[in-house]
């Protein structure tokens, strides 16, 4: 059975250039930093890696959120880049 | 390097728990009991949250559902609404981007209407390539347009961003994502942008009393080839090639005309008007900009941005088509960017803004005028908001 999830990254400040999202490997967000980079689709039951990266110029704030339901239920994370570049991994 | 270590941290602790946990006093909303698909909790846990919330929250509303929500649907796409209230674009790969756009100066007003397709990269399972691009639609209408021949604001109007007259344009875009999962982020953009537009000149020639009016149309084309390559915590560069045909109409400038005296002890006076035909002379650009920074350092280099830019610029004869075999200019630009992270007070509330200066350099290669001088030196200033910050 599959779950369906929500995965968005979002600019606060700075500059953002290049925002990806992979989902158990596979590519799902493919955008540059304006506006809202929003991906949804159904995973697996089994634990979820979820590879976030971005890329700015120096120090840059960003959102991102996730939700899960059922198990991370609107998650909130802000972030910010080091030397233009800021990389996330969850395990779900 | 505070990002990858809270990166690992969480990993190691999510990885430890299993799951993301809840924000607090936000409580378990009640299970229909009547689902018939019940949570398929990858816990060994029985019950993680023994709290019975003390108010049982009756659920008036009745609300038979009778689908049991299966979701079978096999494409990845559809998204809920997050609860911020911010939509998300259905459908995923197709976006509309529509815009309008009312400028007032003085007593001229521009409309500019306009749309986007936006095709969201499209990434085969996989693999790293993806495709996308944008279909974009533009027209620019000046509402007002004062003075005789539409000279007279002329210059107030091109301060203003106006046009000076109608324009419809097309934009194209492909771009190609190659980013993995590790490495470089590498992308290549392609896009052509073209645009017309008509607009109707007034003069009146020395020796006749009858105005003349005639109607020209204006073109314009622009062809952008970009490749973007981001080294993470080392450079980010993106040399791109720009050119650009341009073939505008635009009116003479008027002239004073002296209007003798009726009697001896009145003074002459004079009007303006315009005497000659509106001219043309086709243009191509080629620019050939390298932006890079180099994220490395401590707190100043990383916000700094370098763009070292040359433009050659070449004029056909006036009224003609081909824009060989005139004036040719070149010209050097060094231009330094800063990107503001927030806390300079710019950008408060603003992403991506760009504040630029650049000198430049002109050398005129050939067509120069009698008596104008070989080089030609000067400064530009840009801030900009809400642009990607390797785009020229």
């Amino acid at each position: 059975m599959a779950r369906r999830m929500n995965l968005r990254l979002r600019a606060i400040s700075g500059t953002i250039e290049r925002f990806y999202a992979f989902v158990d490997g596979k590519k799902r967000i493919v955008a540059d930093g304006l506006g809202d980079a929003t991906w949804s689709g159904d995973v697996d039951d089994d634990e979820i890696v979820v590879r976030v990266r971005v890329f700015g110029v120096g120090r840059a704030k960003y959102r991102l959120s996730l939700d899960l339901p059922g198990v991370a239920d609107d998650q909130n994370l802000e972030l910010w880049t080091d030397q233009g570049y800021g990389e996330m991994e969850l395990k779900i | 390097m505070i990002a990858a270590l809270l990166g690992v941290a969480l990993a190691a602790s999510l990885s430890q728990a299993g799951v993301l946990a809840a924000p607090p006093g936000d409580p378990e909303p009640p299970r229909d009991p009547r689902d018939p698909e019940p949570e398929p909790d990858p816990l060994p846990e029985p019950d993680p949250l023994p709290e019975p919330d003390p108010v049982p929250a009756p659920d008036p509303v009745p609300d038979p559902d009778p689908v049991p929500d299966p979701d079978p649907e096999p494409d990845p796409g559809t998204d809920p609404t997050f609860p911020d209230g911010v939509p998300d674009p259905r459908r995923d790969r197709l976006r509309g981007a529509p815009n309008v756009d009312i400028d007032l100066t003085g007593r001229s007003s521009t409309v500019a209407l306009g749309g986007d397709l936006v095709f969201l990269p499209r990434c085969k399972d996989g693999k790293d390539a993806c495709n996308g691009g944008r279909l974009g639609f533009t027209a620019r209408f000046p509402v007002t347009q004062e003075g005789p021949g539409g000279q007279g604001r002329a210059s107030v109007d091109a301060l203003g961003g106006f046009a000076s007259s109608w324009r419809v344009g097309f934009i194209g875009e492909y771009l190609r994502d190659v980013t993995a999962m590790t490495g470089p982020a590498v992308v290549y953009q392609v896009g052509l942008d073209v645009d017309w537009g008509v607009q109707t000149f007034r003069w009146v020639p020395p020796g006749e009393a009858r105005e003349r009016r005639d109607t020209r149309h204006s073109a314009k084309g622009l062809f952008r080839f970009l490749a973007y390559v981001h080294q993470p915590r080392r450079y980010r560069i993106a040399p791109q090639l720009l050119v650009r045909y341009d073939r505008n109409w635009s009116g003479s400038n008027p002239v004073g005309i002296v209007v003798p005296a009726a009697s001896a002890d009145a003074p002459d006076t004079t009007y303006d008007a315009v005497i000659d035909g509106p001219q043309t002379r086709p243009v191509v650009t080629f620019t050939l900009p390298v932006p890079f920074t180099i994220q490395r350092g401590g707190k100043v280099l990383p916000q700094l941005g370098f763009g070292p830019t040359v433009r050659y610029a070449i004029a056909g004869t006036p009224g003609g088509y081909n824009p060989f075999g005139s004036g040719q200019t070149f010209r050097g630009e060094l231009w330094l960017y800063w990107y503001p992270t927030g806390q300079e007070g710019l950008d408060v509330q603003r992403t991506n803004v760009r504040i630029g200066v650049a000198p430049y350099v002109d050398v005129f290669v050939a067509g120069r005028s009698p008596g104008q001088p070989r080089t030609n030196f000067g400064g530009l200033v840009e801030v900009r908001v809400g642009i990607r910050g390797y785009e020229y």
